[in-house]
This record gives structure tokens, sequence and C-alpha cells, in this order.
């Protein structure tokens, strides 16, 4: 029926709205119609008169048409309507199916979307280790850089002693400012910077002891004494600074004040012998009286690594 | 909608001021119409519709000419000159029965009295209802216009015809059909002619010559029906309007619209009586407090009856809206739906 009806109005489309507006304006007809036949009802002349000339059964034909379409209208118009409810009816369940799968997809994309966020939480923690790997490789290659450097330092820190750069000053002396200069140096930055690793900078402070031996040995060497031979630190010291002007002994002073009896004891001996002129006749348990070239490098060293972990 | 929307304004002499107040109502919704009929008074307000260039500017000048019509009423009758008319129609009318009458009337037509008839008479000669639609309508405004018809009743002569209508108000028989004039295709003197054809009333005016037939009232016509009267066919069959709106102007008139059942049709039938005196009284009283009253009368017959289709109207066009808008909504979601 329904698909009837919408043929109908696929091949006529004025007629829905002809039916329609038959059905309302039939409505005003009527009650013109219907008005007037009261009043003509009302009179006895005025019945006789309309019966007489067919009047009042024209009008009643007209009011049973108008009738008739209008309930004509009112039958396509429920169908219409019930075909459209029908139709409605039957979307708001495609709509409900709709929405189900929609839930359905929703859900799958949540759970993809927890799944990605695990992977993307995995990659992040990836991305951090790589992070540490590469931090912890920078710092290796700023350590092996440092390491190279200080190296460097070390080498032309004694090519500089053994070409005579330090000849002005006292033997003993020149042991003190070769370890001074490395210090403050790559050399001295690398054993502050990298203490973790002690093995690298025991290796190179090993080396720099050997050199200084053999440098210290050939310096006792040219001012007659023997590479084996004992010596008194005090003895010369005094004997090596008398040869020096007021101002190296001042700067020299100066370098060595930062030192401390109990962690850079030679630093403090020589400080107060250089400061004072004289040692006095405080005792001193951290320093031996007596040295050869081997212990007194040895004692520097400490005095070195002291010194480091003083100002540290 | 593309509808073409026909306008049929039926005759009624005075009550003709009700057109005035459907006009109202059709510029106040700004609604235009395509092509226009009329009778007798009808076709002297359509004349005036066609010729204006809208629904308002039409209203404006019919409310104009209405109202110019209370200051000067156009149908003064003299009392005696009807009695002397009246005398004169029965005579005439008896005089056919006579075989001596008929002799004289055959012989003086064959003496070249080139009128149909010596018994085509008009009271009254030249009203101011000329005057008034010569003020507001003219052959260039009416050439530019909306197609106008008019109908028109091809006269037997005024006894003849008020014979012919008296028959048709008692049901004995009914009167022949009326003819429709397309307005347009007359030549500028001849236009007025056919407008004043259609509403020339028996007795009041002389008949009118078109095309070498007199005519007089369109809305004699088709009596039983009011086929000259209400006059839709042109409007149909030559100018093909899809939408007719019909003005009636007597209480619970005999026009079927299921007559034409092809044709969408609102008609605008009044909600109390059109009619407030006698027959003849409401066609010639053009008292102005009747006037500003019908005017007021047809405007609220015309809102309530076209209002009540519009609404209808437009609440299927929305309904149609929505389905089409449903069913649209409905083929998207129908698409293939992948997460």
């Amino acid at each position: 029926m329904n698909s009837d009806l919408n043929t109908l109005y696929d091949e006529i489309p004025q007629l829905k709205e002809k039916v329609m507006i038959d059905f309302i304006n039939g409505i005003e007809v009527n009650d013109d119609l219907i008005r007037l036949r009261k009043d003509v009802n009302s009179g006895v002349k005025s019945r006789i008169w309309q019966d007489m000339t067919g009047e009042t059964h024209d009008r009643q034909q007209q009011i049973d048409q108008n009738f008739q379409a209008g309930l004509y209208a009112t039958s396509k118009w429920l169908q219409v309507i019930e075909s459209n409810q029908i139709k409605s009816d039957l979307v708001i369940e495609r709509v409900c199916f709709k929405l189900a799968e929609t839930r359905q997809g929703v859900m799958k994309l949540k759970s993809a979307h927890l799944e990605l966020k695990g992977q993307v939480e995995s990659l992040f923690n990836r991305f951090d280790l790589l992070g540490d790997k590469f931090s912890k490789l920078e710092s290796k290659l700023h350590e092996c850089d440092s390491g190279r450097l200080a190296t460097q330092q070390m080498e032309a820190v004694f090519d500089k002693w053994m070409a005579g750069g330090f000849n002005a000053y006292p033997w003993l002396v020149r042991l003190y400012l070769v370890l001074d200069e490395l210090y403050w140096g790559d050399f001295g930055f690398f054993c502050r910077q990298f203490t973790d690793n002690n093995i690298e900078i025991e290796r190179l402070l090993e080396q720099v002891k050997n050199k200084s031996i053999i440098n210290l040995k050939e310096d006792m060497r040219v001012v007659g004494m023997l590479p084996e031979q004992v010596f008194s630190w005090q003895e010369e010291l005094e004997k090596g600074v008398k040869s020096l002007n007021v101002d190296r002994i001042n700067a020299l002073a100066l370098l060595t004040d930062y030192g401390d009896e109990r962690s850079t004891p030679i630093s403090w001996v020589f400080h107060r012998y250089l400061a004072n002129q004289t040692i006095g006749n405080s005792s001193i348990d951290s320093v031996p009286y007596i040295f050869n070239a081997e212990n007194i490098v040895e004692h520097m060293a400490r005095n070195f690594k002291g010194r480091g972990a003083y100002e540290r | 909608m593309n509808a073409k929307v026909g306008l049929v304004l039926s005759g009624g002499g005075a009550k003709g001021a009700y057109q005035v107040g459907v006009m109202r109502y059709l510029a106040e919704v700004e609604m235009e119409v395509h092509a226009v009929s009329g009778a007798s008074i009808g076709a002297l307000n359509g004349a005036v519709i066609a010729g204006s260039s809208n629904s308002r500017d039409a209203y404006l000048k019919l409310h104009e000419l209405w109202m110019e019509l209370a200051k000067e009423p156009p149908l003064k009758i003299n009392g005696i000159y009807v009695g002397s008319y009246l005398a004169y129609s029965i005579l005439m009318g008896a005089s056919r029965l006579s075989p001596v009458s008929v002799l004289v009337l055959k012989m003086l037509r064959k003496q070249g009295s080139k009128v149909a008839g010596i018994d085509d008479f008009g009271l009254i000669k030249e009203s101011p209802i000329r005057k008034l639609i010569d003020k507001y309508t003219s052959y260039e405004t009416l050439s530019k216009g909306l197609p106008l018809y008019v109908s028109a009743y091809k006269t037997e002569g005024t006894f003849s015809d008020i014979k012919g209508t008296v028959l048709g108000i008692l049901g004995l028989s009914d009167t022949k059909e009326s003819d429709f004039f397309h307005v347009q295709s007359f030549s500028e003197d001849k236009q007025q002619d056919v407008i004043f054809a259609s509403a020339a009333l028996p007795l009041l005016f002389e008949p009118q010559e078109i095309e070498s037939e007199h005519y007089s009232d369109g809305g004699l016509g088709g009596w039983k029906k009011s086929q000259g009267n209400t006059p839709i066919t042109p409007l149909i069959e030559e100018c093909g309007c899809s939408h007719i709106i019909v003005t009636h102007l007597t209480d619970a008139s005999a026009w079927n619209r299921y007559d034409f059942p092809n044709t969408t049709i609102i008609e605008i039938r009044p909600k109390i009586p059109i009619s407030k005196e006698s027959q003849v009284k409401d066609l010639l009283n053009f008292k102005a407090s009747k006037i500003n009253e019908l005017i007021e009368q047809g405007y609220e017959d015309a809102k309530r009856c076209i209002g009540d289709v519009k609404v209808a109207v437009d609440l299927q066009a929305k309904s149609q809206q929505a389905i089409s808008r449903r069913d649209d909504a409905l083929a998207i979601l129908d698409d293939d739906f992948n997460i």
C-alpha cells in the first residue's frame, strides 16, 4: 500500500498537496454551505423555495463531496504518517545498530590505543636508556679527550723540564714547580674531574712519578750528586733558595700557601720555610728528614693528590 | 513550490469591495498571482489587478478606487426611470407573443438597424465606474500586465436574458454558458468594451458589442453551476495555472471545486453572511460603511482560508524536508564504517 502511495506521489507530486488543500479548504466550504442551510432550515418559505429550486440538494451534494474528499485525505494522510512512522522506527533501529557498532569500534580503538600507548612508553624507556648511554658515551669521550690533553700537557711539562725551562730554580724546587704546573693544567683538571677513573689517574701519576725520578736523577747528577744518593731536603732547600732573589722566593711562598700539615705536608713545610726562611724547631712528623730521589717523588705525588682532595 | 497561481474574482456588484480585502491579505503575505479572471465587478477589479506591478500595488489602487466609489456612488437609480423601464420591458416581452409586434420587429431589423435588438436597453449609459476604470487602468499597463480573462454573456435581448436568469434561479432551466475573453488579445479601443461587457448588468447597462455580437454581464451564464460568475476555466485551460484562488461574493455559492479535479483550488468563502440586505440592495449599495465592512470581511476570510492552507502546506514541506534529511542521514550512516 505504501509503495503504491509513494508511486502515486512520484507520478503526481501535486496530488499530495491538492488532497491536503481540498481537505483543509473543504472545511471552509462546508462551513459556508452548512451555515446557509441552517438559515434556510429555520424558515418554512425558504425551505420550500430551496427545495423547489434544487439548491438544497446541490449544496448537500457539495457537502457530501467535501466530506468524502476529507475522509479520503484523512485516510491517505494517516497512511503517509503511518508509513513514515514505520520508516522512522526502522531508522531508529538502524541507528541503534550503528551505535552499537560504533561502540564496539570505540572499544577496539581504546584497546588499540592502550597497546600503542604501551609501545610508546616502551619506546620512551628505550630512548631514556639510549640517552643514558649517549650521555655516558659523551662523558667517556670527554674523559678520553681530557685524558689525551692531560697526557699532552704532561709530555709538554716534562719536555720543558728536560729542555731546562725550570733551570732558574734549584733542582728540588723544579720538581715542585713541575707538579704545580701539572696541577693547574689539563693534567690536574683530569685528575680532579674524573675521580671515578682511578686506574687511569694512577697510571698517569705513575708515569709522572717515573718521569720525575728520571729528570730528578739527571738534575742531581748535574749538581754532582749520585742518582741513588740520599739527602736532607731541608739542607737542599736552604742551599737552593739562597740563590733566588726575593721576588722568586715570594712567588714560591705564594704558590705554596695552601699547604696543610696533614693533607699536603710538603707544600706546608715549603711554605713555612719560604715565608720565614727557616723551618724552626717545630717537629714535622709527616715529612721525613732524609729522602732519595724515589722517596721525594713519592711524597711529592702524595702531596699532589692530597692537594686535589683538599681543594675539592 | 513552482506554482502558477491564478486569481478568480466572481461577480456581485457592490460586494466587489470584498475582493479589495482579499488583495490586502495577498499583499500582506507578499503572494503574487500570475493570471487573473473576473466576472462583472470581478472583471473591473481584475483589470486594476492585472495592470498593477505587484499585489501591494494592486491593493493600493483598488482601495483608492473603492474609496472614490464610496464618495460618488456609481449607480444613482431614479425610481420613475426604473418604473418606466420595467413597463417597457414587460411590454416588449409581451409584444413577442403578438404576431403584429413580431412583424414590426422584423421590419425594424430589416431596415438596417445594426443593433442586435431594439430591446437591448440600458438605464445607465455612462457610469462613473467607467471614468474610474479609465483612471486606474490603461492599454499600456494592461498590455504589460498579467493575463486578464473576463466572462461575458451573449445576450439575446434584455428581456430574454432576464427571463433566462429567472428560470435559472427557479431551477427550471439553466442559462447558456458565458464566453471567456482574453482582454489583451483585443485592440486598444476594444479592451474596455470587453471588460465592461462582463459588467453590463441587464437593465442597468447597455450590452457591449464584441466581434459583432452583443454581450452583457458574464455572471449570468451557466447559472446553476456559477460557470460564468466564477470564470476559472480560462485560467486552467488557456493559462495552465496549477493553483487557483477563487473568491466568491455569494453565500454558499453553488460553484463546485470538484468539477476541476486536476487543479489545486483555494476557495475564499465568507465566514459570516456576505449578503447584508436584499440581493438587489447588496448589488447596488456603494456606501462607505458597507465598503469598509466588506473590505475587512474579505481580508479576514482570505487570511483564514489561505492562512490555514498555508500552515498545512508549510507543515507538509517541513515534514518532507525532515524525511529527506532523515533518509540522507541514514544513507551516510549505512556507508562502510571501519575502525
